[in-house]
């Protein structure tokens, strides 16, 4: 019986709220005598007697909310935002809640992490950044005064493979010695980070703890524990604590090597700044040391060091850039007239024309990797202009269509105007008028968009309908 | 307009249950041997072509019998003269038991 009771319930949400009572009413009481009818055991009878109730309710909506009344209860303008909050939660739960936004936001898992940058060679173009030869890590590691230490990380796809055999393809990282004490970073299992600690350890690695939780299952590191990295089998000495991650979320697995093994190799690199160096400073320093080791070596003026929380949150400065594009654009093509706007129009246009731009923010972050684009600095030449290509395209598209749907609203109730309806003569501009004609479904107003727009007439014209036009909006 | 009503032969086998005598929802499910979900859309659908009226039964009388108060639809003037129709139209339904006992 409470299963059936919960059908007919259900069932009821689809009849319009005005009949709900009366119709509730009348399938409970039937639902009295049909469970009196049936007997105690026949259960199945009941569930398909008030299975009938969808079918019945169903006849409501098929005769109460015509198509029309559909429409415009689609276009209102709540149903509007509610349809735009639930693209900027699809975005969240496809993603896994935002990890690369909320990665971004929080500070970075490191010690001091303002004073931790990357060096990089801006080489021939300034609009790109690629890596810096490896032997000269050891030359500043010895000789700058400025930088505290400098050490080298080289990436690459691998093939990791675990206890029980299973494959998977991973982001596999190559850093030198002191890399993890450089940071100041913790381990949450196994050993702990400490200068030199790991150069006595070359066939051990660091695994994040994604990876750790999902391939290993978090099983307690012992001795014994060890994984297969690109056919070569590696013991697990450490993990690395929850929030860490540099530069990429998605290394997986991390070796710790002599920074003999990078020689002649251009590797990325990141340094740690003595208090109160800026980056000006130790650029400087670091180019008159290279030069003066090498005055041979080509492009020694282009290094660049760059924070990495500067570099993390340039993806702001990038997106910021393309709005400030799309807006001007879009101002300039279209004919938004704002000052006429009511305050509830212009509240309404204001929301959701933010909330489409986080949309695209979020998704040009979480889902095209926008965020370490940014930061791989070099490892991929063609994505970076290509994150900001997309963020700019994302905004122009929501301005254009923010304002686009703005325009095709009702100037009273907001709701999209309806019953589209050519007039005119075509051809007929300079005494005439040719357009088309939208009308508000409840009878607030109809709105005249010409067909060209031109100096003599407005590019849009909206005519308010007074209470005596209403009885032709009433719905039988 | 009342000519123009042309009943399914199911609406009409409704409607004739109705004229028989059987006066709510499941007193009619029973009679027909028609499922829930195509009896009561079907009462809606003759109410709301003016063929049969429904009136709540008073609450006094149910709570003095102990049971929700019920549904009653009755035929009107007009689903009468539908249903004089339909019978012709459906000799069938001629042969039909119909009054209720």
């Amino acid at each position: 019986m409470k299963r059936a009771w919960f059908l007919v319930r259900a069932a009821s949400l689809l009849v319009p709220a005005a009949q709900r009572a009366e119709w509730l009413r009348e399938w409970f009481a039937e639902l009295h005598y049909a469970s009196i009818h049936s007997s105690s055991e026949n259960s199945l009878f009941l569930i398909r007697f008030s299975s009938g109730a969808f079918q019945d309710a169903l006849w409501y909506c098929r005769g109460v909310w015509n198509r029309d009344t559909m429409a415009a209860k689609m276009q209102s303008p709540g149903r509007c935002l509610a349809g735009i909050a639930a693209v900027i939660l699809s975005i969240a739960v496809l993603s896994g809640f935002l990890p690369v936004t909320r990665s971004i936001l929080m500070p970075l898992p490191y010690r001091d992490p303002g004073r931790i940058a990357t060096v990089s060679d801006a080489g021939a173009s300034l609009a790109t950044r690629v890596p810096i030869r490896a032997d000269l890590v050891r030359l500043w590691q010895s000789k700058s005064k400025l930088v505290e230490g400098a050490e080298a990380y080289l990436w690459k796809e691998s093939i990791a493979t675990d206890s029980i055999g299973r494959r998977s393809r991973v982001l596999g990282a190559r850093v030198s010695d002191n890399f993890f004490f450089l940071l100041g970073a913790r381990s949450s299992e196994g050993r702990l980070f400490g200068r030199n600690q790991w150069a006595s350890c070359p066939d051990c690695v660091i695994v994040s703890y994604p990876f750790w939780k999902g391939t290993l299952n978090g099983k307690r590191l012992t001795p014994e524990t060890s994984m297969l990295l690109d056919g070569r089998r590696y013991r697990v000495a450490g993990v690395l604590e929850k929030n860490f991650w540099f530069l990429s979320r998605e290394i997986s697995v991390w070796r710790v090597v002599p920074l003999a093994s990078f020689e002649g190799e251009r590797t990325g690199i990141v340094v740690r700044l003595g208090p109160d160096v800026t980056t000006r400073e130790a650029e400087n320093e670091l180019r008159s040391l290279t030069q003066k080791a090498n005055g041979g070596i080509r492009d020694t003026g282009l290094i660049r060091i760059a924070p990495v929380a500067s570099r993390v949150r340039s993806v702001f400065g990038s997106f910021g850039l393309a709005l400030s594009l799309a807006f001007v654009t879009v101002l300039a093509s279209s004919r938004l007239r704002v000052c006429r706007m009511s305050f509830r129009g212009a509240l309404l246009f204001v929301t959701k024309t933010l909330m489409l731009l986080a949309a695209v923010f979020l998704a040009g972050l979480e889902f095209t990797h926008a965020a370490w684009i940014n930061m791989l600095g070099g490892a991929d030449l063609l994505t970076e202009p290509l994150s900001t290509w997309l963020f700019l395209l994302g905004c122009m598209g929501v301005l254009l269509w923010s304002v686009r749907d703005q325009q095709g609203r009702c100037r009273v109730c907001l709701s999209r105007l309806g019953l589209r309806m050519r007039v005119g003569c075509p051809g007929c501009m300079l005494l005439d008028w040719a357009g088309t004609e939208l009308v508000c479904v409840e009878g607030h107003g109809m709105l005249h968009v010409p067909d060209v727009v031109s100096s003599w007439n407005k590019p849009d014209h909206w005519t308010s309908l007074d209470d005596s036009w209403q009885a032709l909006f009433e719905r039988g | 307009m009342s000519g123009d009503i042309n009943l399914t032969h199911t609406s009409a086998l409704i409607l004739q249950t109705i004229g028989g005598g059987y006066l709510y929802g499941f007193d009619i499910m029973e009679a027909t041997g028609l499922p829930s979900g195509t009896v009561y859309p079907a009462l809606r659908r003759l109410e709301q072509l003016a063929l049969i009226q429904s009136r709540w039964e008073k609450e006094s009388k149910a709570l003095a019998e102990q049971r929700p108060a019920r549904k009653y639809y009755k035929l009107t003037a007009l689903g009468e003269k539908t249903l004089g129709k339909s019978m012709q139209r459906y000799p069938l339904l001629k042969h039909l038991k119909g009054a209720r006992s």
